[in-house]
């Protein structure tokens, strides 16, 4: 018979038992009741979806060199056994470079909206809600997706255990929201606010159970939107991302500006962040990667090599665990650049062992054993370090 | 002809008394109907599901459980529509409403739109030009909502009513006023109930307009106001 007994479980009742705040992950007097925690340090998944497709020189250019994509021994970065096109490897701090793994998935589907569905889902259940479930942790929202109001394909996934996915649309009010609003006698107090909130989601019940299809996202909304405010406030400050990042307001409606947004997303103690870039990806006829190379370089790099120096490098790595995955619908096929039935993510972290299941053969191809989406989501999990197996048994061991 | 006038007229009479015992039809309420938020029971006109007193659907549309539409044989004598399934009434009926509607809904409820407003567009999600995009409710957005509203309905509030600490019977009064107002319906005693609980009960603010603020603000983030 077996044992039910779990980290989860240990800390619950550690918790409990001793009265004391675990960890950076008990602040507040709202801790009880919230004191277990999936993972033994702050975890965050941050998934880069480049709506469209990903070239496969991101994920293992040396299967090109000479013959495809324009790759060449001069335009690629060997991180260990993980060589990339350096218009990527150009985001990637040194310091991690070391922490890069490439990770396969035959997922069999060559149309964009089914592979944009099906790399978020398992079985029934949206995969990046199960796996902030699994996380666990206290933050008020666990589930994010930065400058959209959905996962990829449109998809509005039902919550997990209690865990929505919420958009962050705007810096500014996330950020009042977790920080709170100087006060003045015409600004809501938080205490009362916290209390209106759950008033309003009193009031709105009757509604929702009357078109639970069409207001499906209010619930949880109101659930988060008090959590939130329920929550000690920390102390975040637009002007500081705007000067990291390069902007100029708050509203995430550019990649670097959803990279600033995950940043606040992962120290707010979110568990899963998604940031899609747009449909832009879909580069059909890009056969020598000029395409794909001069999109990372002015689109994605700035934004990416701000985020993981502040957040995966140096002292970051002792605070916490932030694993960052950067994949597309499918990769990019031979000879016209279009929909390869596959895809690898290129993964950055520091749990992460520098090895690859990604890399394709000079066709785009990967092996028949290489797992499917599961799998991909498994090996988040592990390298997220929860004490269970949401999506199976990992079968990218070798990789976390 | 002047027998037919006045029978044209006494028909014409009836016509606008039977509309006139309408509320609804008069004074905006919605809520009537299998498609509106089914909370008249309070007028005592419909029951809280929005069946008449007597269980009817009062306006006779059935359930679409009933309605089997036909079957569409396609190849191999498959009728590929066999599987579809019917929906609840209503399920997916009530609206979000979108951030372009709500500086003249602010503006219709409270008499003005937040100052804030135009500066908090980004926290309602933007949508391109030319397209369009599903509104949905986040944390961050209700968040907005609720304090553009207090701020708001703390700056409209300069009756002397708001400025005295209010007891259960003035809170369940003038929340209901306010529902009434912002939602173009009655609320239900569980509405009401909820609402004076907030402002009564639920708050150490000691500024008696802060605390009509509040329950104002509240009233303005349920679905009552903001969906449609």
């Amino acid at each position: 018979m077996k044992k039910n007994f779990s980290r989860r479980g240990f800390l619950k009742m550690a918790g409990i038992a001793a009265g004391a705040a675990v960890g950076h992950r008990l602040p507040g007097s709202s801790w009880l009741g919230e004191a277990f925690a999936a993972t033994p340090e702050p975890t965050t998944v941050v998934c880069i979806f480049l709506n469209g497709g990903i070239n496969a020189i991101f994920t293992g250019a040396d299967a090109f060199t000479n013959t495809a994509f324009g790759v060449t021994g001069n335009n690629v970065t060997a991180m260990g056994g993980v060589i990339i096109d350096t218009t990527l490897a150009a985001a990637i701090p040194t310091g991690i470079r070391t922490k890069v793994a490439s990770v396969g998935i035959r997922h069999g589907t060559t149309d964009h909206g089914n592979a944009e569905t099906s790399l978020f889902m398992s079985g029934t259940q949206s995969a990046p809600l199960v796996l902030a479930n699994a996380i666990g942790g206290n933050g008020a929202i666990k589930a994010a997706s930065v400058g959209n109001n959905t996962l990829p394909n449109g998809v509005r996934p039902n919550p997990v255990s209690g865990v929505s996915l919420q958009p962050i649309t705007d810096m500014g009010a996330t950020i009042e929201a977790v920080a709170g609003a100087a006060m003045a006698p015409n600004v809501a107090d938080r205490p009362t606010t916290a209390k209106g909130i759950l008033a309003a989601q009193k009031m709105s019940k009757p509604t929702i159970v009357k078109h639970p299809k069409s207001l499906e996202t209010v619930d949880p909304a109101l659930t988060a939107a008090y959590a939130t405010v329920s929550k000690p406030v920390q102390p975040f400050s637009a002007a500081d991302f705007n000067t990291a990042y390069g902007l100029n307001g708050t509203a995430v409606n550019n990649f670097r500006a959803k990279m600033a947004a995950a940043e606040l997303m992962v120290r707010s103690g979110a568990n899963v962040v998604v940031a899609q870039d747009d449909f832009v990806w879909d580069t059909h006829g890009d056969t020598t990667g000029n395409n794909v190379r001069n999109m990372m370089t002015q689109r994605i790099q700035p934004g990416l090599r701000t985020f993981l120096t502040r957040m995966v490098d140096g002292t970051a790595a002792m605070e916490r665990n932030v694993i960052v995955a950067i994949l597309g619908d499918f990769h990019r096929s031979l000879p016209g650049s279009d929909h390869q039935g596959n895809v690898s993510a290129l993964v950055i972290g520091k749990t992460l062992k520098n090895a690859t299941t990604g890399k394709t053969d000079g066709n785009v191809g990967l092996g028949p054993a290489v797992p499917g989406v599961a799998g991909f989501w498994q090996m988040l999990a592990a390298a997220s370090k929860v004490d269970v197996s949401p999506f199976g048994a990992n079968p990218h061991a070798v990789l976390a | 002809m002047m027998k037919s006038l006045i029978a044209a007229t006494l028909v014409s009479l009836t016509v606008v008394a039977c509309v006139a015992e309408d509320g609804s039809a008069l004074n905006g309420g919605r809520g009537g109907g299998p498609n509106g938020d089914g909370t008249q029971g309070a007028d005592g006109t419909q029951n809280p599901d929005g069946t008449n007193p007597d269980g009817t659907n009062p306006d006779g549309t059935q359930n679409p459980a009933l309605c089997q539409g036909k079957p569409h044989i396609g190849f191999g004598n498959v009728d590929f529509v066999a599987d579809r399934k019917p929906g609840e009434l209503g399920e997916n009926r009530r609206r979000i409403k979108p951030y372009s509607a709500l500086r003249t809904e602010f503006q219709r409820a409270l008499g003005a739109a937040p100052a804030g407003l135009t500066a908090a567009a980004a926290s309602f999600g933007d949508t391109p030009a030319r397209w369009y995009s599903e509104p949905v409710a986040g944390a961050v957005s209700l968040y907005s909502m609720y304090t553009l509203a207090f701020t708001t309905c703390y700056d409209t509030m300069t009756q002397a009513e708001y400025q005295a600490a209010p007891t259960q019977a003035t809170a369940e009064t003038e929340c209901s006023k306010m529902a009434r107002k912002f939602w173009q319906r009655t609320p239900t005693d569980e509405e009401r109930l909820a609402c004076a609980e907030l402002v009564v009960t639920n708050t150490t603010e000691t500024v008696a307009r802060r605390r009509w603020a509040h329950a104002c603000a509240s009233l303005i983030t349920a679905t009552g106001f903001i969906t449609f």
